[in-house]
């Protein structure tokens, strides 16, 4: 599993643990009333619950699995830029019912939500395709590239 | 396909056919049909699909495909994974029952609550033992 797989994937678990206790609350105080702010937390369960646990999930596991192109993932800052946008709109539409001017802040949580499922679709749209099928010049070639990544990779580390 | 696998997902798949049946009752609740109480079945129908079906799914599939744990445990502690199938369909199917029927009486209310801990409790539970199995390749 990458790395940013790796990220997408805790994410989506912190996600899970985070939409299941806030949907525990509500529902917990909609049985015996003991937290009058748990409405509050409506909007937040469902964004984590479908976009941090569902979607963040599906786009790791899709970042892990879809075909490559030799050793590459194609425009994987995108991917990057994906779960970077997903996770601060997250945090913004968490935060907003606890604040005055908490609609301005549920706006842009939205707006970056929307921005990262863009910016996934413009990552995965050319991984999209049939697989590759290894010829003898195709295998030179993806030899290469992974001497070459793991060069870039060692003097990253140096 | 692990023993606790194969129950995850034919339970979601129950949970599937049972969130369209809920969501057909509270249709025709709206043309006047059927008793009142359906209409209370709105989250239910919802809950069936984001955790019965949806999250049962992945997790039945997750258990089985992600890497191993240890070569000793592949799948981590599998009694983990078995109290998260239970808690979270026992709490599922209490919540269908008692959601209706709260306010008549102080019990349906008890029993939400139950419900919403039983979820709960099997949903970090198979956080608990999936998280160390999400690593990058060794």
């Amino acid at each position: 599993m990458p790395k940013l797989s790796v990220w997408y994937v805790r994410a989506s678990l912190v996600y899970l643990a985070l939409g299941g206790t806030f949907g525990a609350i509500i529902l917990s105080h909609k049985g015996i009333p003991w937290a009058p702010w748990a409405w509050r937390l409506l909007e937040a369960h469902i964004d984590v619950t479908l976009l941090g646990w569902v979607t963040l999930l599906i786009l790791g596991v899709a970042y892990w699995i879809l075909p490559r192109f030799g050793v590459r993932r194609g425009r994987e800052g995108w991917a990057l830029g994906a779960f970077i946008s997903m996770n601060v709109g997250l945090l913004l539409v968490l935060i907003a019912p606890w604040f005055l001017k908490g609609h301005v802040l549920l706006f842009m949580g939205r707006g970056l939500e929307a921005f990262a499922v863009m910016a996934f679709v413009i990552h995965a749209w050319p991984r999209v395709k049939p697989l590759m099928v290894s010829t003898a010049e195709t295998l030179v070639e993806a030899a290469k590239e992974r001497k070459a990544l793991q060069k870039e990779e060692l003097r990253a580390k140096q | 396909m692990p023993r606790v696998t194969r129950w995850f997902v034919r339970l979601s798949l129950l949970y599937l056919v049972g969130a369209l049946l809920v969501g057909l009752g509270l249709a025709a609740r709206q043309m006047g049909w059927g008793p009142s109480w359906i209409a209370r079945w709105s989250p239910v129908y919802f809950h069936f699909f984001m955790l019965g079906w949806a999250t049962q799914l992945i997790f039945g599939v997750a258990h089985w495909m992600f890497p191993n744990y240890t070569p000793e445990a592949p799948r981590g502690n599998e009694g983990l994974v078995w109290f998260a199938l239970i808690s979270v369909n026992v709490g599922l199917v209490l919540r269908a029952v008692a959601e209706p029927l709260l306010g008549r009486g102080p019990l349906w209310g008890w029993a939400l609550v139950v419900a919403a801990v039983l979820q709960w409790a099997g949903i970090i539970a198979f956080v608990w033992n999936t998280w160390p199995r999400v690593r990058p390749r060794r």
